[in-house]
């Protein structure tokens, strides 16, 4: 079992980086590079902008990931205890479904010179009946990216947060913390947050990893002439001039490079934190005062503002796809029409298709392949193997997906549908794992035992009494899973070789178009998917569940 | 002397009869390719950043399938070079068969790259096809010569094109209409001006246009760039961009990928002038709601450029003969007066009038023109494309100059 799943999903990941190593060192026979040399490298740091897109991607992913999980881990901390708590996983968790290019559109929609921001205020705030000729988007520093990278990283954080809190004791350190006379937010930084942290440090890994690489986003939100590295990395491996391969492997070099400094930089930044917060605490400063809490209200607007800002976008791509007609500076459309909904059908009906077949296949093997592992080791003992499911997630994805995809062609499979699935599963298994591994291990096998003194056999021990308990984790699993494969970006392009299309690679594309209309009906789409399988899950869950709450 | 007029009409007979032969040989041919061409799908990579180009090939789809029994699927680009690196990266690897792309809409640079790195089917199957007949590159030579290079009947003629400007009348009363009064326009208005960011195929030829407009002999431009001083050439091109940088849409730092983005710039306002290849364009825009009906075309003094665009099949395409038959089909005067038709796309016809029979040509007289549309007089002179390779200086040069971190 462990050897046919190295050899499926982990070998492949493996032999992709090497497709990747090779020619940036210079050895690429089909190419003609036949010897190990240092070209590849020079010729990629000469190209035009490029130290500038290495310091973009270092500077948004490192900020947009420092600011993510700093606002996820003191979040819950503010929250704690009111009855915003409960509120904050319902409605965070929402955004968690969308993919990633759905909040960037958004974002666009709404920050934009003409977006629906500045037509709500104009011209009644402004006076202004054109647009301004500054922008808040698409600014030269990343702002716009490093936003929408936060509004998407908060929410996945700050629900990872509440699952490790119900694993410490929360209650009672905050309240030792308390009756020794600190502060509210100073006992949670000083006793919960270190508690936390080894629970979180692999997601943080991932998000780092996500934000130094991301290519959908920045498309997006990232002026044109300042693009961050890993969209010049796809430029490159996309130019028709072939001798580009080999910048192109140097720059996928560069950027596993670029990661894993930032990571070590991390590391040792943390380490440097520790030891400060540890100094700060022998003071024994109490941080008490009746005066901090004037910072509460700030920082409960600056950790959901991201958030909101993306929800109000999504809302200006809902009104964009039912507009007939809209002037700047209306508020709202000047016109109202439905037939950019209507001629779905015959624009992205069959993308639609696409994604939720891709979906449902990838997130259904994900999950079967999941339950299967976990039914052969039902311990964490000897779970080394685990930690390698999570290669492809700490890996740049550009990195190995070009070997992939020249491994691909020459077995003949690229843009077949069982290359573009294995793709997705590389990177839904992490998560489908993520999701439903803790929920399955903490199941008390005594009911199962107590099924087998019944008579059960083992397959109506599993079908008949483990799967119905744990229904729910299931099924939320599926659903996550299905999210994910959704909102995948390069692996769909690199393993169907342009062939099959998905929304989210749709989108990208109406994204650098001109129609508003069709990119907000491809947003709702986006939108609509992932909630109507949430849904689904909870509701079958919730349905079946109910008989067995008892035994969970 | 009987003998010899017995000869020649004899010859003139053997001459017609062969002509004929060979014309009823090809027809033949083409029907044989018909036939096994029924059933098969053609992966046509197309832009596909502009909905009624989108919808049009879905009508082309429609009818192929209900006339030959074809499966066309549009198979989006946002950028023709990525299909022509495909083909590439399959050449390399060794697929001579069952490539990935059925067939490619390309011209000018791209089809330079793909002929000369030998990626197209090598006989001249364009000019076999049935509806070339209804052509005549005597009267438009540019059906052979793409930027320059030959065609050679690797590719098929599909539309025309002419670098068109626009302005929404309703806040400009008067145009710039050349590159300096441009340039004095752009810096007197700050932020309302811009172009799609090269290498987009829009944006370089804007930069063509204001090379070929401030240089006084074209003829520098006809011949390879590798044999001219193209710093000296291209000199005052970038003096001008130097000077007008500053003072472009989001101070020259962020530019609109292609022009149906840069004409929803100009329909939310935010620049006052849009340009495109395609003269119906801006009509279709007011039709559609995308821009208000005060916008209006306009071209510069001293002519714009002017091209054709075209269908290619790769050597390795997967349905060479459903691939020919589409080609056929685009080129039929069916297709070509619906897509001359600009309430669906406007692109003008490749077809010769004269060719055509006398209701096709009432139907073209008929076509509507927008309200935004120049007539054919308007449209005035066009210049001749530079060669392609002067594409790739000027695309590395402006990235060179322009990107950030320059």
């Amino acid at each position: 079992m462990v050897v046919s799943v190295f050899i499926i999903m982990i070998v492949p990941v493996i032999l992709g980086v090497m497709g990747a190593v090779l020619p940036a060192f210079g050895y690429f026979p089909p190419l003609g590079g036949e010897t190990f040399r240092l070209d590849a490298f020079v010729s990629f740091l000469a190209l035009p902008g490029i130290h500038h897109a290495i310091m973009l991607s270092f500077l948004t992913g490192l900020v947009a990931t420092l600011l993510s999980c700093g606002l996820a881990l003191i979040l819950p901390g503010l929250l704690y205890g009111t009855r915003f708590f409960g509120l904050m996983r319902r409605y965070l968790a929402p955004i968690l479904s969308l993919p990633h290019v759905t909040v960037a559109v958004g974002l666009l929609f709404l920050l934009q010179p003409s977006g629906w921001m500045m037509r709500l205020i104009s011209p009644g705030l402004t006076g202004w009946e054109r647009p301004p000729i500054w922008g808040i988007v698409h600014d030269p520093y990343g702002l716009g990216l490093i936003l929408g990278l936060v509004a998407k990283e908060v929410p996945f954080l700050v629900l990872l947060v509440l699952a490790a809190l119900s694993q410490i004791n929360t209650r009672p350190l905050l309240t030792v913390g308390r009756s020794l006379g600190y502060g509210p937010m100073a006992s949670w930084i000083y006793l919960i947050v270190p508690a936390l942290w080894p629970r979180l440090r692999l997601a943080m890994i991932i998000v780092l990893v996500f934000s130094l690489s991301v290519v959908d986003m920045a498309v997006v939100l990232m002026p044109s002439t300042a693009s961050p590295l890993s969209v010049r990395l796809l430029t490159l491996y996309q130019d028709a001039d072939l001798a580009m391969r080999f910048p192109a492997s140097a720059a996928a070099m560069v950027q596993i490079g670029l990661v894993a400094m930032t990571v070590l930089i991390c590391a040792l930044g943390l380490g440097l934190v520790k030891r400060l917060s540890g100094h700060l605490a022998f003071t024994g400063i109490r941080f008490s005062s009746a005066g901090l809490s004037v910072f509460k209200p700030l920082f409960l607007v600056v950790a959901v503002l991201p958030s909101i800002l993306a929800v109000l976008g999504l809302v200006a791509a809902g009104l964009w796809s039912v507009a007939n007609r809209w002037r700047f500076p209306s508020a709202f459309p000047d016109a109202w029409t439905l037939r950019h909904w209507t001629s779905v059908f015959g624009g992205l009906g069959d993308v639609l298709l696409t994604t939720l077949t891709l979906g449902v296949v990838v997130s259904g093997l994900a999950v079967i392949l999941t339950m299967v592992w976990l039914h052969r080791h039902p311990s964490k003992i000897g779970s080394m193997a685990e930690n390698w499911f999570y290669l492809p997630l700490l890996l740049p994805q550009a990195g190995f997906l070009f070997g992939v995809q020249v491994m691909l062609l020459w077995m003949g499979l690229d843009g077949t549908w069982l290359a573009l699935i294995w793709a997705h599963l590389l990177f839904v298994l992490p998560y489908v794992w993520l999701s439903l591994a803790p929920s399955w291990r903490n199941f008390n096998t005594q009911w199962l035992v107590l099924a087998a003194s019944l008579g059960a056999s083992p397959w109506r021990r599993f079908y008949r009494v483990q799967l119905p308990i744990l229904l729910l984790p299931v099924l939320t699993s599926f659903a996550v899973g299905f999210s994910v494969s959704a909102a995948l970006y390069l692996p769909t392009i690199f393993a169907s070789n342009g062939r099959i299309t998905t929304l989210t690679v749709e989108a990208v594309t109406l994204a650098e178009g001109s129609s508003r209309s069709q990119l907000g009906v491809a947003t709702g789409l986006q939108m609509a998917l992932p909630l109507v399988i949430f849904l689904l899950a909870t509701v079958l869950a919730r349905y079946r569940y109910r008989r067995f709450s008892y035994f969970s | 002397m009987i003998k010899s007029i017995f000869l020649a009409v004899t010859m003139l007979f053997a001459g017609l009869a062969a002509s004929f032969y060979s014309v009823s040989a090809k027809a033949a041919d083409f029907d044989q390719i018909t036939a096994a061409a029924a059933g098969q799908t053609v992966h046509f990579n197309a832009w596909g950043g502009s909905p009624v180009v989108n919808d049009y090939i879905a009508w082309a789809g429609e009818r192929l399938k209900e006339d030959h029994d074809i499966t066309l699927v549009h198979v989006k680009l946002t950028d023709t070079a990525s299909a022509v690196s495909r083909i590439l990266a399959e050449k390399t690897a060794g697929r001579t068969s069952d490539g990935s792309v059925g067939l490619i809409w390309v011209n000018g640079e791209n089809f330079a790259a793909l002929k000369d790195n030998g990626l197209l089917r090598q006989d001249a199957w364009a000019f076999d096809l049935p509806s070339w007949q209804f052509t005549d590159a005597e009267a438009l030579p540019a059906l052979k010569i793409d930027f320059g290079n030959p065609t050679e009947g690797l590719e098929s003629p599909w539309g025309r094109a002419q670098l068109v400007f626009a302005y929404d009348s309703a806040v400009l009363s008067e145009p710039p209409r050349s590159a300096t009064k441009l340039k004095d326009w752009i810096i007197a208005n700050p932020g309302r001006f811009t172009y799609p960011q090269p290498p987009d195929f829009t944006g370089t030829s804007f930069l063509k246009q204001i090379a070929l407009e401030l240089t006084k002999d074209h003829a520098v431009f006809a011949m390879p760039a590798d044999q001219a001083d193209a710093d000296a050439v291209l000199a005052p091109l970038w003096a001008w961009l130097d000077a007008v940088h500053p003072s472009l849409w989001q101070n020259g730092r962020n530019f609109p990928k292609n022009y149906t983005n840069l004409a929803q710039l100009m329909g939310d306002g935010e620049i006052n002038m849009a340009m495109a290849f395609n003269p119906a364009k801006f009509s279709n825009d007011i039709q559609s709601g995308a821009l208000p009906d005060t916008v209006r075309s306009y071209v510069h003094e001293r002519g714009t450029l002017a091209n054709i665009h075209y269908v290619a099949i790769p050597f390795n395409a997967a349905s060479p003969e459903a691939a020919q038959v589409v080609a056929n089909f685009l080129l039929s005067p069916e297709a070509q007066l619906r897509k001359a038709n600009s309430d669906i796309w406007g692109d003008p016809t490749v077809l010769s009038m004269a060719k055509l029979s006398a209701a096709d040509q009432a139907a073209f007289a008929a076509l509507p023109r927008g309200i935004a549309t120049l007539s054919e007089a308007e449209l005035g002179r066009s210049l001749p494309e530079p060669h392609p390779s002067w594409v790739a200086v000027i695309e590395a040069g402006w990235a060179e100059r322009y990107l950030a971190g320059q």
